[in-house]
């Protein structure tokens, strides 16, 4: 069975369902697979389009707007933080760039200790994990499929004798292309579009594409369905699509399902919806290097520096680094200035190498929703989280110039260029909303699981408190930062809610 | 000192604000020239919005040139409304006030190219966080457009996909 579109489908239909899902990436996927795969009738609602390998042109301005949410340019209602998630079949698994890291055993511990979730910690996710890294070939890279940014990070970090290492990745037959971030036309990726919408199609699960989530239908306490509205290729509503389900699983990331929750009038006494919300934010800083480094090319994130990050409550080292490589719209977006001095730098495109430093963050912003239905991200990011931040920069520059830059520039408003590991140490602070680019290409929370209704939006099961019914099974349970890429975690803990709702939908049908 | 009756005073009130109104159209609306055929195909700029935007874009990319309006205006065609209504302030802004500001006492397309490098880096690195959030949005447009361009990549010895689409 295909996937169905709902740009062809105008006036007013009606489907009944087991269970219907919002969303189609990591969460969505994994519990439509597996939830086809016990036989319920499955219905999958995705606000984005049908996307195959053919489509993707590897061309900035072609597949930023068709595959990122609000075309790329979604942001904080501040405009200081770019916030990137993904709109297509596959969410943003189509996108990213394959990081596999499960949740650290601390941040679990601290899930137990602080947020009274239960069923969710590093023995009880074990077994999950490995049979998510297994499905979806999940493997650490060799040195060889290193391209020459990710070798510049591996010998600062050996020269500064620092914590950091390979990464583990989900690809297979990867042609080393450089064009993760913009899809990838090799089909190389084993995520949710690859591997589980499939699977979950051939066990008789229907797919809509083109259809948006408009309002979860409950009586304020059972959940019934969902109605949503089919969409032209220009995003315009064409038509009304109402599944109805006695079971309605959110997976439309931490930003969309708050968002749905939020526009659904649901019973919230202790007001948790969108709450709890973390972005895990980072910047960037490029090294300028005598040789040519031509960083869009090879696979684009490899290695990692784990000198400053530490996940004990309450931790002063909360800084994740890795590679960070733009194609030249993204770079150039990224570069202060602009003329002639800007121009001298793009120049420079092959010989530039860039790090990107992002924070385990403690700031809790909140999803809202404007009177017009539109999300709205509240989120400042606080002096803690600041001064991470900044370590992060001097922490990317020391690597950069170990790594062998002879200049490293940060681009704040105005410009840092250093031209020394000394001149780090005299660096002004430069962290400060729209004085340097900060981008979240990893929200999580808004809709937290837990076991106290007054912390928590959803139980452990990822149940919500007040509606029966109504489970969440993406980025958006997550009560704290995860510090590390979530996609794992999220196709995990997916699994573990899959299995109650497949528990649920077992007794009620006898 | 006489009081006006308020209905007076409400009239009199209303009447200066449509003269001003009037008055800001007329300048707003006077002294540009675009194509008819160019203007009759905006979507979502006005035709003296586009020639901001071809200015701005100018300065951004300076040396090189090459028109960016046609692009950003069916870029901002498609963003949110609530996007797309910041982005055509700002251009206001730029036109209109942010060149008074550093005592240039007229419009932005009519200053010399020193003095629109001076009021784009004033906006850069404006104290107001919506000023600079405004500048970035404008850089993104021009880069946007230069840089997908398959001329700009031999530039900058960058190879471009590895398909051929």
């Amino acid at each position: 069975m295909p996937v169905e579109h709902g740009r062809a489908q105008r006036g007013s239909r009606v489907l009944e369902a087991d269970v219907v899902i919002v969303g189609s990436g990591a969460g969505g996927g994994m519990a439509a697979r597996d939830l086809a795969f016990t036989g319920a009738r499955v219905v999958v609602l995705e606000e984005g389009p049908w996307l195959g390998p053919t489509q993707m042109n590897q061309r900035e301005d072609a597949m930023l707007p068709l595959l990122y949410q609000e075309q790329a340019a979604r942001s904080t209602s501040d405009r200081a933080i770019r916030v990137l998630g993904g709109r297509s079949i596959g969410g943003s698994t189509v996108h990213n760039t394959n990081l596999c890291k499960r949740a650290p055993a601390e941040i679990l511990d601290l899930w137990a200790r602080r947020f009274a979730v239960s069923g969710a910690s590093s023995s009880d996710l074990e077994p999950i994990y490995q049979s998510v890294e297994r499905e979806l070939s999940v493997v650490e890279l060799t040195i060889e499929e290193q391209n020459q940014n990710n070798r510049v990070l591996d010998r600062g970090i050996e020269r500064l004798g620092w914590r950091g290492g390979r990464l583990k990745h989900n690809r297979v037959g990867c042609t080393q292309s450089g064009f993760c971030e913009l899809g990838c036309p090799f089909d190389a990726k084993q995520n949710s579009a690859k591997v589980l919408i499939p699977q979950a199609l051939a066990r008789g699960a229907l797919v809509v594409c083109d259809a948006r989530a408009d309002r979860i239908i409950h009586d304020g306490s059972q959940a019934s369905g969902v109605s949503a509205s089919t969409l032209a290729a220009d995003g315009t509503r064409i038509g009304e699509l109402t599944v109805r389900a006695r079971t309605v699983v959110l997976a439309g990331s931490a930003i969309g399902s708050s968002a749905l929750v939020l526009k659904s009038a649901l019973p919230d006494p202790y007001t948790r919806a969108g709450r709890g919300l973390h972005l895990h934010p980072g910047i960037a800083v490029a090294g300028l290097f005598d040789q040519r480094i031509e960083g869009w090319k090879g696979i684009p994130q490899s290695v990692e520096c784990t000198e400053h990050l530490e996940f004990s409550e309450g931790s002063e080292r909360r800084i994740w680094i890795t590679t960070a490589f733009a194609h030249p719209i993204g770079t150039a977006v990224m570069l202060p200035g602009f003329g002639a001095t800007h121009r001298q730098w793009m120049l420079r495109y092959p010989q530039i190498a860039a790090l990107t430093a992002m924070v385990h963050d403690e700031t809790s912003g909140r999803v809202r929703v404007t009177s017009n239905g539109r999300s709205q991200i509240d989120y400042q990011l606080g002096d803690s989280d600041r001064k991470q931040l900044e370590l992060g920069v001097r922490s990317c520059a020391k690597l950069l110039f170990a790594g062998g830059a002879r200049r490293v520039l940060v681009p704040s408003i105005p410009a840092l260029v250093l031209d020394s590991p000394r001149a780090i140490e005299q660096m002004p602070a430069v962290i400060r909303p729209h004085g340097i680019p900060l981008t979240s290409v990893h929200p999580m929370g808004g809709l937290s699981f837990g076991d106290d209704p007054r912390r928590a939006a959803v139980t452990s099961s990822g149940e919500h408190h007040q509606v029966r019914g109504l489970f969440v099974c993406d980025g958006s349970l997550f009560p704290t930062s995860l510090g590390v890429p979530p996609q794992i975690s999220i196709y995990a803990l997916s699994r573990k809610v899959s299995r109650v709702v497949a528990a649920r939908l077992g007794a009620s049908s006898g | 000192m006489r009081k006006l009756p308020r209905r007076r005073l409400l009239l009199a009130i209303a009447a200066s604000g449509l003269l001003a109104g009037a008055g800001m159209a007329l300048i707003r609306a006077s002294g540009y020239r675009l194509a008819p055929e160019v203007a009759g195909s905006l979507k979502a700029l006005r035709a003296w919005q586009y020639l901001v935007i071809e200015a701005v874009g100018g300065r951004i990319l300076a040396p090189e040139r090459i028109a960016i309006g046609r692009h950003a205006d069916e870029t901002i065609s498609k963003l949110p409304v609530e996007e797309r209504r910041d982005i055509t302030r700002f251009i206001t802004y730029v036109e209109h006030v942010a060149p008074i500001s550093l005592g240039h006492f007229r419009r932005f397309t009519a200053l010399s190219a020193a003095a629109q490098d001076q009021v784009l880096q004033s906006l850069e690195s404006s104290s107001i966080d919506q000023l600079r959030a405004g500048f970035q949005a404008l850089k993104a447009l021009a880069l946007m457009d230069f840089y997908r361009r398959r001329e700009s990549w031999s530039k900058i010895g960058y190879d471009g996909p590895v398909i051929w689409n």
